[in-house]
């Protein structure tokens, strides 16, 4: 049985009590490494109790962590008789790491020779913990920082696009009544006058309904759009019974079997749903009644697709028809807005858009949302 | 007065009733032939029995812009010395910058009001069809 050393002094016992007594804990070895005392800190800490380390070498404690040059520059340090402090990721009894901060001080006798070495240690993992996460979470929020950075940029630019092309777009329309304002004025013919004023009114029409699109367009991009189980049969229904201009004979739709219920919102899938049919009844073949065949497909996702046999779209240009202000045609009702608005519904709405078309056979058009859980 | 045809190209219809409106005002005999697209616009400068005295070109349009109808007119040896004037409802600088790299011997800013089309209109007039 391994007795306690005996301090060199009896004055020295109150020494003895602190360090029974302190939050740190305490190792006192012999010259060659071998423990001879711990405090109950220690025990704590590691879950050795101090027979079961008396006599053995602190590497009892060893993780792996560290690299061996940390070891060669702590006995190098301590046998060289200086004090050596620094972290270490230590293993405790049952296994589990913990890092401590230590120091270790070599004590000398009388001769000036080192005698015994004492570390105290404290507990810092959960510190190193939360560095840890706060280095992540900084990591993270520059991140998130430079992210928003970046969509900014691409809001502005939008934007910048936005105003040029409608600032642009709305100067047609004024120009023509402007131009046939002047023309009916200086006209004396009465037949002439009069076309010219129907040209005024057509023009306003455009002008109308290009700041309407744009209002919308710029609703989309900021309004609320919380999402909430639609009915997208009910709904498309409700839209083809409130618009004459989606009914025979200007556009006769069929919906084929019943429209399954999806995640999204309601004022955005209408406007999605009537700018869709709008373009069918707008870009029918000459020769054809304009037609839309409306069906659902499931699977991870609901994908509704708008088949029309329309004029379609050149391969080529299938791509960039989603664009904001990209016209494909220059009818005086097209204002380049109502495919954009409808990608940017969409994708608020968390799905995707997009058109499948042949030149000539009409296009294909589809929105893929989430089902709707059934509860 | 310079023989040939105006070719003016330009999908918006009111603007191109316009022109028409502001070369009669302007006293130009020349006959006016609008297309609507820049395909339709290569078509037409395609065909060697078409005699063109001028090209007016709106850079906005659906498809082929104005300024690629201008640098296929420059890459053409028998249209290299054809007359190009752009017009834009947009005074971008860059537009007019691009207008003039390619070649165009003019660039118009569409005016509002058909009297100041025809009033913009004369010294190219005066300088290309007299």
């Amino acid at each position: 049985m391994w007795e306690m050393p005996t301090p060199p002094e009896d004055g020295l016992r109150v020494h003895a009590a602190a360090l029974e007594s302190v939050a740190n804990g305490v190792v006192i070895t012999n010259r060659d490494g071998l423990i001879e005392w711990v405090n109950p800190a220690f025990s704590r800490m590691t879950g050795y109790s101090l027979e079961e380390v008396v006599g053995r070498n602190p590497r009892i404690l060893k993780s792996d962590v560290q690299d061996r040059d940390l070891y060669r520059d702590l006995w190098t340090t301590v046998l060289s008789g200086a004090v050596w402090r620094g972290d270490m990721v230590n293993r405790r009894k049952d296994g589990t790491l913990y890092c401590e901060e230590m120091t270790i001080t070599p004590v000398r006798d009388e001769r000036g020779e080192i005698v015994r070495f004492v570390a105290v240690k404290q507990d810092v993992t959960e510190r190193k913990r939360l560095e840890d996460e706060l280095r992540r979470l900084n990591a993270t929020l520059e991140e998130q920082v430079s992210q928003r950075t970046a969509e900014l940029h691409k809001t502005v630019g939008e934007l910048e696009h936005f105003s040029y092309t409608i600032t642009h777009d709305l100067r047609a329309p004024l120009r023509a009544m402007r131009g046939y304002a002047e023309l009916a004025l200086s006209s004396r013919e009465e037949a002439k006058r009069e076309e010219y004023l129907e040209k005024i009114a057509t023009a306003s029409g455009l002008m109308d309904r290009l700041i309407r699109d744009a209002l919308d367009y710029s609703k989309a991009l900021r309004g609320e759009l919380p999402l909430e189980p639609v009915d997208a049969d009910a709904l498309l229904r409700e839209v083809l019974h409130s618009y004459e201009a989606f009914q025979p004979p200007r556009l006769s739709v069929e919906i084929e079997g019943r429209l399954p219920e999806v995640v999204g919102n309601a004022a955005g899938l209408t406007q999605c749903f009537s700018n869709l049919l709008d373009n069918a009844a707008k870009f029918a073949r000459p020769d054809g009644a304009p037609r839309v065949v409306v069906r659902a497909e499931a699977g991870d996702r609901i994908r509704l697709w708008f088949e029309d046999q329309g004029i379609g779209i050149p391969k080529d240009r299938q791509e960039r028809i989603f664009e904001l202000f990209h016209r494909l045609h220059s009818r005086a009702d097209s204002t380049g807005i109502g495919l954009a608005l409808v990608r940017k519904v969409v994708e608020r709405m968390g799905g995707k858009v997009g058109v499948d078309s042949e030149e000539g056979r009409g296009s294909r058009f589809w929105l893929e949302l989430p089902p709707a859980k059934r509860g | 007065m310079r023989e040939g045809v105006i070719l003016y190209v330009d999908d918006d219809e009111n603007d191109a009733f316009f022109m028409s409106e502001a070369l009669r005002q302007g006293g130009v005999g020349n006959l006016l032939e609008v297309v609507n697209s820049g395909e339709d616009a290569v078509t037409r400068l395609s065909d060697p029995a078409l005699r063109v005295a001028l090209l007016i070109a709106d850079v906005n349009l659906v498809g082929m812009s104005g300024f690629e109808v201008l640098a296929w007119v420059r890459g053409q040896a028998r249209l290299r010395e054809l007359p190009v004037l752009l017009l834009s409802s947009s005074a971008f600088e860059k537009d007019q910058a691009r207008a003039k790299d390619l070649g165009a011997d003019g660039y118009i800013v569409k005016p509002n009001s058909v009297l100041e089309l025809a009033r913009v209109l004369r010294p190219v007039v005066a300088r290309w069809l007299a």
